[in-house]
């Protein structure tokens, strides 16, 4: 008898098909990639499937509109309703909204509903769930079917919150990118880098055939860098000094064969330190690069690395700390050799940082502990939804579920979490905890104090209509004001709120 | 490594951990999928659906895995793998199965072991060992024709052979795979 090697190779356990795919690969153009991103994305909840049939483009439906807007104007009788439409389609642009698919007197009828705040009309909840999918606006992904005309509201608060252009501009002094400049292919040639102070341009350089991807703000000056996906060429590393000289552009992918560049610290010389992570089959490696003012290598080395991403790297003593995701940090020395690692660790949580900062000497590290089974608890969630998760856990007690109970919930399952280190410490210590909150920015005001800004969870919400297994809630941002003794000098409330997604 | 750094993405920024996922392991789920779809009949659209499920399911069976079992790369295959067969179990269309020397099925002797699990089970690991201790090159050829569904063609280019090349050495693997495995 026969059998088929095809058919043996699906019956292979996990254990023997790792054994047999090193270096194996397979292949997809682009733009069944970008499908398949667009729609596995779709089925967790996170945008919109992608269709594989063309349609009507937004613009062409929005200038055949205008044409029809024309045509009507002709016609005396058409003027009052002509006027009416033009209003609607310009409230569609303003709000970006899109009017694909509806009749001219359903764009009115959308219009008015959102602008009276009835949100009683059939296709209102629909329009706003399309643009709300449009926008990625998280969370929401929504059945308009099943929405009430307050659950619609509030779906059109959460899009004009996600309005870029209603948010207030940055204060204080602040980097930016004030322009990109596209070829005919959109292909970008160039990046504007500006300094600003409020919205004063202090000054701006302009970073020829360079697709900024991250800006890294320096004590003096900044670094601009192109971080490319994996194996392509494109991965550069600019240099510009306070008053907005371009120092150096150097080209990491030549030079150091990295593809992702992670951190990059100024240095005391006016040189810069930069940590890039290099992928590869073989296993991946953080690539260090030490750069004089004028962008000479001076320094150079290669760790083998199986940690996660590197996300920050700061100054510790003559040598450096890099923080490794979940629960690593390394240790380096000043030729960038490893000397060391530490885990970040507290008793039953599970943490993870989300700022770092260097005050009086010492590496503070800000971030959140969940306790253990949080994670899992997560999954589940994800998998089963929100309501038998929470069942499980409470015993049938949560349907439906109460906004108070989810804040209990969601205070139980974070803790805003300060770590200190310094040259002497063996492992990050917990120097401030603080249950039912996040720790997030760490700040060195310039009359010395270390603020850290912890949130903590006041509301917390569970939205039937929603299919993305988080609840969202909103924190009260309260900071945290310490001497360089390390005394705690105040706590402030900040009179900000903040967004917290559980699950 | 690579694997760390997808899970704790995925885990905090499940959008992004999403796209370098998909960035890295599409081309090989689609093509797992496509090798037992494309030959039945199945739309690029219905692969792409079938790939793009597979993400998703890898995502939603993140509390599941265990890294120290095997690496994502080989998880997201049997998840689509899975995915493939219950696809073609929908249509209720049996796959087909190719003949022995010139597409790799292999004659057994005694009773007829695919009434038989175990024997089947013993089967795969021999035919596990058989492939990794041929050269890098041959198993590469043989994983990509008989899993990936290759032709000698993209084979040839991935690996910088010709096609004679690759045919020959397909020819020549086959025949030590079945020494080692005791069948002539």
């Amino acid at each position: 008898m026969k059998t088929d090697i095809k058919e043996l190779f699906d019956k292979l356990d996990p254990g023997e098909l790792e054994m047999l795919l090193d270096g194996i690969d397979g292949d997809c153009d682009e733009l069944t990639r970008e499908r398949i991103r667009k729609n596995a994305l779709a089925r967790i909840g996170r945008g919109k499937p992608e269709r594989r049939n063309g349609r009507f483009s937004r613009r062409a439906l929005i200038i055949a509109a205008a044409v029809v807007i024309a045509l009507c104007a002709c016609g005396c009788a058409y003027v009052a309703e002509a006027r009416e439409y033009n209003r609607a389609m310009a409230f569609f642009e303003e709000h970006d909204i899109t009017a694909e698919g509806l009749t001219r007197a359903e764009i009115k009828a959308v219009y008015r509903d959102i602008k009276t705040e009835s949100f009683t009309y059939g296709r209102t909840a629909e329009v706003i769930a399309h643009s709300l999918f449009e926008k990625r606006v998280r969370g929401y992904e929504i059945d308009p079917e099943l929405m009430s005309p307050v659950e619609a509201k509030r779906m059109w608060d959460a899009l004009l919150e996600s309005d870029p252009d209603r948010t207030s501009g940055a204060e204080g002094v602040h980097y930016s990118i004030t322009g990109s400049e596209t070829d005919l292919l959109m292909n970008i040639t160039a990046n504007t880098v500006s300094k600003l102070d409020g919205e004063e341009v202090l000054w701006s350089a302009r970073l020829d055939a360079f697709g900024l991807t991250r800006l890294f703000p320096l004590a003096d000056g900044a670094a601009a860098a192109e971080c490319s996906a994996a194996r392509t060429d494109r991965l550069k590393l600019a240099l510009i000094d306070g008053g907005g000289s371009i120092l150096f552009v150097q080209d990491l992918k030549k030079e150091l064969g990295a593809d992702e560049i992670c951190s990059v610290l100024g240095e005391p010389d006016g040189g810069a330190s930069a940590f890039a992570l290099s992928r590869s089959d073989a296993g991946n490696s953080v690539i260090f690069a030490r750069y004089s003012r004028t962008g000479e290598l001076i320094k150079n080395n290669e760790i083998a690395w199986k940690n996660a991403f590197p996300s920050f790297a700061v100054h510790m003593g003559k040598g450096y700390l890099l923080y490794a995701g979940m629960n690593d940090v390394v240790l380096l020395d000043a030729d960038g050799i490893p000397t060391g690692t530490m885990q970040i660790e507290t008793e039953g949580m599970y943490c993870s940082i989300w700022d770092i900062a260097v005050y009086n000497g010492r590496i503070w590290l800000s971030g959140v502990g969940n306790p253990e089974g949080y994670l899992n608890l997560q999954t589940y969630c994800a998998k089963y939804g929100i309501i038998k998760a929470l069942n499980e856990r409470y015993g049938e007690v949560m349907t439906p579920v109460s906004s108070d109970e989810l804040v209990n919930a969601a205070r139980e399952w974070h803790t805003g979490l300060l770590f200190v280190i310094d040259e002497n410490s063996k492992a990050p210590e917990v120097f401030c905890s603080v249950p039912g909150a996040l720790g997030r920015k760490l700040t060195v005001t310039d009359d010395g104090r270390l603020l850290w800004e912890c949130e903590s969870i006041v509301t917390m919400d569970y939205v039937p209509y929603r299919n993305a297994y988080s609840f969202d809630g909103k924190t009260q941002i309260m900071e945290y004001a310490f001497s360089e003794g390390g005394e705690l000098i105040s706590v402030t409330d900040t009179g900000r709120m903040g967004i917290c997604t559980a699950m | 490594m690579r694997d760390e750094k997808l899970l704790h993405m995925l885990s905090s920024d499940p959008e992004r951990g999403m796209g370098e996922l998909i960035s890295a392991y599409s081309g090989l789920v689609y093509s797992v999928i496509r090798a037992r779809l494309g030959r039945n009949a199945f739309s690029e659209a219905d692969i792409e659906d079938c790939a793009a499920e597979t993400f998703a399911e890898f995502y939603f069976s993140l509390g599941s895995f265990d890294p120290k079992r095997c690496s994502i790369k080989t998880w997201l295959c049997v998840l689509a793998g899975n995915n493939a067969k219950d696809a073609l179990r929908k249509r209720k269309r049996a796959p087909e199965t190719l003949s022995i020397d010139e597409e790799g099925s292999i004659e057994l002797p005694g009773p007829d072991f695919t009434e038989d699990e175990a024997l089947k089970r013993a089967l795969c690991a021999e035919l596990t060992e058989a492939i990794s201790s041929l050269n890098d090159t041959d198993r590469q050829i043989i994983v990509r024709k008989f899993y990936l569904g290759q032709s000698s063609a993209q084979i040839a280019e991935k690996l910088s052979l010709t096609v004679s090349n690759v045919d020959t050495r397909t020819h020549r693997a086959i025949k030590k795979l079945k020494e080692r495995l005791g069948v002539i």
